[in-house]
Protein backbone atom coordinates (compact mmCIF):
# COMPACT_ATOMS: atom_id res chain seq x y z
CA UNK A 1 0.00 0.00 0.00
CA UNK A 2 1.35 3.14 -1.24
CA UNK A 3 2.28 6.43 1.47
CA UNK A 4 -1.06 8.10 -0.22
CA UNK A 5 -3.31 5.19 0.26
CA UNK A 6 -2.60 4.99 3.94
CA UNK A 7 -3.10 8.79 4.31
CA UNK A 8 -6.50 8.47 2.67
CA UNK A 9 -7.32 5.90 4.68
CA UNK A 10 -6.27 7.88 7.90
CA UNK A 11 -8.33 10.96 6.72
CA UNK A 12 -11.39 9.12 6.48
CA UNK A 13 -10.87 7.31 9.43
CA UNK A 14 -10.17 10.57 10.77
CA UNK A 15 -13.45 12.06 9.32
CA UNK A 16 -15.89 9.59 10.38
CA UNK A 17 -14.17 9.61 14.61
CA UNK A 18 -14.90 13.24 14.12
CA UNK A 19 -18.60 12.55 12.83
CA UNK A 20 -19.45 9.99 15.46
CA UNK A 21 -17.81 12.54 18.12
CA UNK A 22 -20.36 15.29 16.86
CA UNK A 23 -23.09 12.82 16.50
CA UNK A 24 -22.72 11.67 20.05
CA UNK A 25 -22.76 15.85 20.60
CA UNK A 26 -26.19 16.07 20.25
CA UNK A 27 -25.88 16.99 16.33
CA UNK A 28 -24.67 20.96 17.65
CA UNK A 29 -24.58 23.20 14.73
CA UNK A 30 -22.50 25.46 16.46
CA UNK A 31 -19.33 24.28 18.71
CA UNK A 32 -19.96 25.05 22.34
CA UNK A 33 -17.91 25.70 25.06
CA UNK A 34 -20.03 24.77 27.65
CA UNK A 35 -22.67 22.83 28.57
CA UNK A 36 -25.02 22.58 31.40
CA UNK A 37 -25.46 20.16 34.44
CA UNK A 38 -29.35 19.69 35.21
CA UNK A 39 -29.95 18.32 38.76
CA UNK A 40 -33.52 17.62 39.29
CA UNK A 41 -34.06 17.72 43.24
CA UNK A 42 -37.49 17.33 44.78
CA UNK A 43 -38.93 19.95 46.70
CA UNK A 44 -41.12 18.35 49.39
CA UNK A 45 -42.07 22.04 50.68
CA UNK A 46 -43.67 23.39 46.81
CA UNK A 47 -44.31 19.66 46.18
CA UNK A 48 -42.41 19.61 42.79
CA UNK A 49 -39.39 18.98 41.44
CA UNK A 50 -36.89 21.80 41.49
CA UNK A 51 -33.62 22.21 38.63
CA UNK A 52 -30.44 23.21 39.52
CA UNK A 53 -28.51 24.23 36.65
CA UNK A 54 -24.95 24.65 36.65
CA UNK A 55 -22.23 25.38 33.59
CA UNK A 56 -19.26 23.61 32.95
CA UNK A 57 -16.36 23.87 31.20
CA UNK A 58 -17.44 21.01 28.05
CA UNK A 59 -16.16 21.07 24.43
CA UNK A 60 -18.94 20.06 22.07
CA UNK A 61 -18.20 19.87 18.51
CA UNK A 62 -20.49 21.50 16.29
CA UNK A 63 -20.50 21.70 12.03
CA UNK A 64 -19.35 25.20 12.64
CA UNK A 65 -16.97 26.87 14.51
CA UNK A 66 -18.06 29.00 17.79
CA UNK A 67 -15.63 31.49 16.52
CA UNK A 68 -14.27 32.28 12.89
CA UNK A 69 -11.15 33.15 13.50
CA UNK A 70 -10.81 29.60 15.30
CA UNK A 71 -12.23 27.65 12.19
CA UNK A 72 -10.62 24.37 13.07
CA UNK A 73 -13.16 24.46 15.91
CA UNK A 74 -15.59 22.44 13.86
CA UNK A 75 -16.35 19.42 12.19
CA UNK A 76 -16.17 21.15 8.94
CA UNK A 77 -13.41 22.21 8.90
CA UNK A 78 -11.82 18.34 8.85
CA UNK A 79 -14.60 17.44 6.26
CA UNK A 80 -13.29 19.71 3.87
CA UNK A 81 -9.14 19.33 4.73
CA UNK A 82 -10.43 15.30 4.06
CA UNK A 83 -12.11 15.85 0.87
CA UNK A 84 -8.77 17.86 0.06
CA UNK A 85 -6.33 15.37 1.18
CA UNK A 86 -8.13 12.39 -0.31
CA UNK A 87 -8.96 14.13 -3.55
CA UNK A 88 -4.98 14.96 -3.68
CA UNK A 89 -3.73 12.05 -2.48
CA UNK A 90 -6.21 10.43 -5.70
CA UNK A 91 -4.61 12.43 -8.01
CA UNK A 92 -1.17 11.59 -6.97
CA UNK A 93 -1.99 7.97 -6.33
CA UNK A 94 -3.53 8.38 -10.19
CA UNK A 95 -0.46 9.88 -11.55
CA UNK A 96 2.18 7.16 -10.04
CA UNK A 97 -0.12 4.60 -12.01
CA UNK A 98 0.18 6.31 -15.04
CA UNK A 99 3.45 6.19 -14.73
CA UNK A 100 4.25 2.56 -14.11
CA UNK A 101 2.35 2.21 -16.73
CA UNK A 102 3.94 3.70 -19.85
CA UNK B 1 -80.01 21.52 68.12
CA UNK B 2 -81.26 24.17 65.92
CA UNK B 3 -79.57 26.63 68.24
CA UNK B 4 -76.15 24.87 67.86
CA UNK B 5 -76.66 24.15 64.16
CA UNK B 6 -77.35 27.80 63.49
CA UNK B 7 -74.21 28.72 66.06
CA UNK B 8 -71.63 26.61 63.83
CA UNK B 9 -73.09 28.09 60.14
CA UNK B 10 -72.53 31.40 62.03
CA UNK B 11 -69.27 30.66 62.74
CA UNK B 12 -68.30 29.10 59.64
CA UNK B 13 -69.78 31.91 57.68
CA UNK B 14 -67.52 34.47 59.98
CA UNK B 15 -64.45 32.47 59.09
CA UNK B 16 -65.17 32.37 55.40
CA UNK B 17 -65.79 36.15 55.55
CA UNK B 18 -62.49 36.71 57.63
CA UNK B 19 -60.70 34.54 55.03
CA UNK B 20 -58.88 36.40 52.12
CA UNK B 21 -58.02 35.66 48.82
CA UNK B 22 -54.72 33.86 50.49
CA UNK B 23 -56.22 32.09 52.95
CA UNK B 24 -55.65 33.56 56.32
CA UNK B 25 -52.72 35.86 55.27
CA UNK B 26 -54.00 39.56 55.71
CA UNK B 27 -52.82 42.41 54.18
CA UNK B 28 -50.07 43.08 52.10
CA UNK B 29 -47.25 40.47 52.28
CA UNK B 30 -43.86 41.89 50.29
CA UNK B 31 -41.91 38.57 49.13
CA UNK B 32 -38.32 39.52 48.77
CA UNK B 33 -36.13 37.03 45.95
CA UNK B 34 -34.23 34.92 48.36
CA UNK B 35 -31.87 31.61 47.00
CA UNK B 36 -32.44 30.19 50.37
CA UNK B 37 -35.68 29.05 49.88
CA UNK B 38 -34.67 28.10 46.00
CA UNK B 39 -32.41 29.55 42.54
CA UNK B 40 -34.79 31.72 41.06
CA UNK B 41 -33.82 31.45 37.40
CA UNK B 42 -34.86 32.80 34.08
CA UNK B 43 -34.78 30.99 31.06
CA UNK B 44 -34.92 32.02 27.85
CA UNK B 45 -35.39 30.07 24.19
CA UNK B 46 -34.73 30.67 20.62
CA UNK B 47 -36.16 29.00 18.13
CA UNK B 48 -34.98 29.64 14.62
CA UNK B 49 -34.43 27.51 11.14
CA UNK B 50 -30.65 27.23 11.56
CA UNK B 51 -30.71 26.62 15.09
CA UNK B 52 -32.76 26.10 18.43
CA UNK B 53 -30.66 27.34 21.72
CA UNK B 54 -31.25 28.48 25.24
CA UNK B 55 -29.98 30.01 28.22
CA UNK B 56 -30.40 30.94 31.59
CA UNK B 57 -29.49 33.73 33.77
CA UNK B 58 -29.61 32.53 37.80
CA UNK B 59 -28.76 36.00 39.13
CA UNK B 60 -32.37 37.40 39.63
CA UNK B 61 -33.72 40.18 42.43
CA UNK B 62 -36.42 42.20 43.22
CA UNK B 63 -39.29 41.55 45.25
CA UNK B 64 -42.69 41.88 45.29
CA UNK B 65 -45.76 42.54 46.64
CA UNK B 66 -49.09 39.87 47.20
CA UNK B 67 -51.60 41.81 48.46
CA UNK B 68 -54.15 39.09 50.27
CA UNK B 69 -57.84 40.28 49.99
CA UNK B 70 -56.86 41.80 46.56
CA UNK B 71 -54.54 40.03 44.91
CA UNK B 72 -55.20 41.67 41.70
CA UNK B 73 -53.79 44.80 43.15
CA UNK B 74 -50.56 42.70 43.91
CA UNK B 75 -47.15 44.49 42.47
CA UNK B 76 -43.57 43.93 41.67
CA UNK B 77 -40.16 44.38 40.17
CA UNK B 78 -37.80 41.47 39.24
CA UNK B 79 -34.66 42.29 37.36
CA UNK B 80 -31.23 40.42 36.04
CA UNK B 81 -27.77 41.70 34.68
CA UNK B 82 -27.78 40.81 30.80
CA UNK B 83 -24.45 39.73 31.85
CA UNK B 84 -25.60 36.97 33.48
CA UNK B 85 -27.18 35.55 30.69
CA UNK B 86 -25.35 32.27 29.45
CA UNK B 87 -26.02 30.06 26.76
CA UNK B 88 -23.56 27.48 26.19
CA UNK B 89 -21.32 28.97 23.76
CA UNK B 90 -18.92 32.11 25.01
CA UNK B 91 -18.59 33.57 21.96
CA UNK B 92 -22.49 33.78 21.53
CA UNK B 93 -22.95 35.32 24.52
CA UNK B 94 -20.32 37.77 24.68
CA UNK B 95 -21.78 38.92 20.68
CA UNK B 96 -25.36 39.02 23.15
CA UNK B 97 -23.93 41.74 25.33
CA UNK B 98 -22.46 43.54 22.58
CA UNK B 99 -24.34 46.84 20.90
CA UNK B 100 -25.99 45.21 18.52
CA UNK B 101 -27.77 42.90 20.51
CA UNK B 102 -28.62 44.07 24.33
CA UNK B 103 -26.00 46.25 24.96
CA UNK B 104 -25.13 45.29 28.21
CA UNK B 105 -22.91 48.42 28.75
CA UNK B 106 -25.73 51.23 28.01
CA UNK B 107 -29.09 48.96 29.53
CA UNK B 108 -27.17 46.40 32.10
CA UNK B 109 -29.99 45.13 33.51
CA UNK B 110 -33.72 43.86 32.43
CA UNK B 111 -36.36 44.53 33.99
CA UNK B 112 -40.05 43.65 34.35
CA UNK B 113 -42.12 45.60 36.25
CA UNK B 114 -45.47 43.99 37.68
CA UNK B 115 -48.35 46.60 38.03
CA UNK B 116 -51.23 44.35 38.50
CA UNK B 117 -52.50 40.99 38.35
CA UNK B 118 -55.94 40.08 36.49
CA UNK B 119 -57.67 36.63 35.98
CA UNK B 120 -57.10 35.17 39.76
CA UNK B 121 -58.22 32.32 39.82
CA UNK B 122 -57.64 30.06 43.32
CA UNK B 123 -56.43 26.49 42.13
CA UNK B 124 -55.66 24.92 45.78
CA UNK B 125 -56.31 26.48 49.56
CA UNK B 126 -56.00 24.33 52.90
CA UNK B 127 -54.02 24.57 55.66
CA UNK B 128 -50.64 24.69 54.55
CA UNK B 129 -50.85 27.51 51.69
CA UNK B 130 -52.38 28.62 48.52
CA UNK B 131 -51.88 28.38 44.83
CA UNK B 132 -53.30 30.73 42.57
CA UNK B 133 -53.24 31.14 38.65
CA UNK B 134 -52.95 34.88 37.21
CA UNK B 135 -52.02 37.13 34.20
CA UNK B 136 -49.50 39.47 35.36
CA UNK B 137 -49.49 42.82 33.61
CA UNK B 138 -46.60 45.49 33.40
CA UNK B 139 -43.66 46.31 31.63
CA UNK B 140 -40.40 44.53 30.52
CA UNK B 141 -37.76 46.78 29.75
CA UNK B 142 -34.81 45.26 27.60
CA UNK B 143 -31.86 47.37 25.67
CA UNK B 144 -33.82 50.77 27.56
CA UNK B 145 -37.23 49.99 25.72
CA UNK B 146 -40.27 49.47 27.90
CA UNK B 147 -43.18 47.64 26.29
CA UNK B 148 -46.27 46.06 28.12
CA UNK B 149 -45.98 42.50 29.00
CA UNK B 150 -48.23 40.27 30.02
CA UNK B 151 -47.44 36.78 31.48
CA UNK B 152 -48.89 33.50 32.40
CA UNK B 153 -47.96 33.41 36.35
CA UNK B 154 -48.77 30.40 38.47
CA UNK B 155 -47.68 31.00 42.39
CA UNK B 156 -47.63 28.62 45.33
CA UNK B 157 -47.66 30.41 48.62
CA UNK B 158 -46.76 28.36 51.51
CA UNK B 159 -47.88 29.42 54.97
CA UNK B 160 -44.85 29.16 57.47
CA UNK B 161 -44.48 26.13 59.22
CA UNK B 162 -41.59 23.95 61.14
CA UNK B 163 -40.34 22.59 57.71
CA UNK B 164 -40.54 26.01 55.86
CA UNK B 165 -37.82 27.71 59.02
CA UNK B 166 -35.43 25.13 58.53
CA UNK B 167 -35.22 26.74 54.81
CA UNK B 168 -35.72 30.57 55.57
CA UNK B 169 -38.19 32.60 58.13
CA UNK B 170 -41.54 33.92 57.02
CA UNK B 171 -44.10 32.05 54.29
CA UNK B 172 -42.49 30.58 51.06
CA UNK B 173 -42.97 31.78 47.80
CA UNK B 174 -42.85 29.91 44.14
CA UNK B 175 -43.80 31.67 41.14
CA UNK B 176 -43.48 30.61 37.78
CA UNK B 177 -44.47 33.01 34.93
CA UNK B 178 -44.56 31.96 31.06
CA UNK B 179 -44.15 34.54 28.35
CA UNK B 180 -42.79 35.85 24.78
CA UNK B 181 -41.16 39.04 23.85
CA UNK B 182 -40.12 39.85 20.44
CA UNK B 183 -36.93 41.34 20.17
CA UNK B 184 -37.81 44.02 17.20
CA UNK B 185 -40.52 45.49 19.89
CA UNK B 186 -37.15 46.30 21.63
CA UNK B 187 -35.34 47.53 19.39
CA UNK B 188 -32.94 44.59 19.38
CA UNK B 189 -31.91 44.05 15.68
CA UNK B 190 -28.84 42.30 15.82
CA UNK B 191 -26.40 42.11 12.58
CA UNK B 192 -27.76 41.66 9.30
CA UNK B 193 -30.50 38.86 8.73
CA UNK B 194 -29.35 37.05 12.06
CA UNK B 195 -32.76 37.26 13.55
CA UNK B 196 -35.06 35.14 11.92
CA UNK B 197 -32.55 32.82 10.44
CA UNK B 198 -29.91 31.68 13.32
CA UNK B 199 -31.96 33.54 16.06
CA UNK B 200 -35.28 33.64 17.03
CA UNK B 201 -37.38 36.64 16.10
CA UNK B 202 -39.73 35.81 19.36
CA UNK B 203 -37.73 34.74 22.18
CA UNK B 204 -39.67 32.74 24.64
CA UNK B 205 -39.09 33.36 28.77
CA UNK B 206 -39.91 30.62 31.51
CA UNK B 207 -39.28 32.31 35.10
CA UNK B 208 -38.97 30.78 38.49
CA UNK B 209 -38.92 32.73 41.43
CA UNK B 210 -38.70 31.70 45.13
CA UNK B 211 -38.71 34.24 48.08
CA UNK B 212 -40.09 34.21 51.41
CA UNK B 213 -41.91 37.15 53.20
CA UNK B 214 -40.60 39.85 55.71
Amino acid sequence: MSAWRILQVILIFTTLTLSGLWIKDGFQVFTKDKSEKITLVKDDIFGTTIEKREWIDDFQLGLLPDDPLLPFRSLSFYIVLSFLGIALAQRKIQKTTKHHIS
Amino acid sequence: MKTITCFISLLLLTCNLLATQLGTVKGRKSVSLNNDVGISIAKFFSNSPLEKFEGNSQSLQGSFTLVADQLEQSSGQISFPVTSMKTGLSKRDDHMYGKDWLDAKSHPMIMFEVKKLSGVSIKKSDNTGVEFSAIAEGNCTLKGSAKPTKAKIYVKYVFQSEATKKRASGDLVMVDADFSVSLKDFNVLGKGDIIGSKVGEQIDLDIKLFGNTN
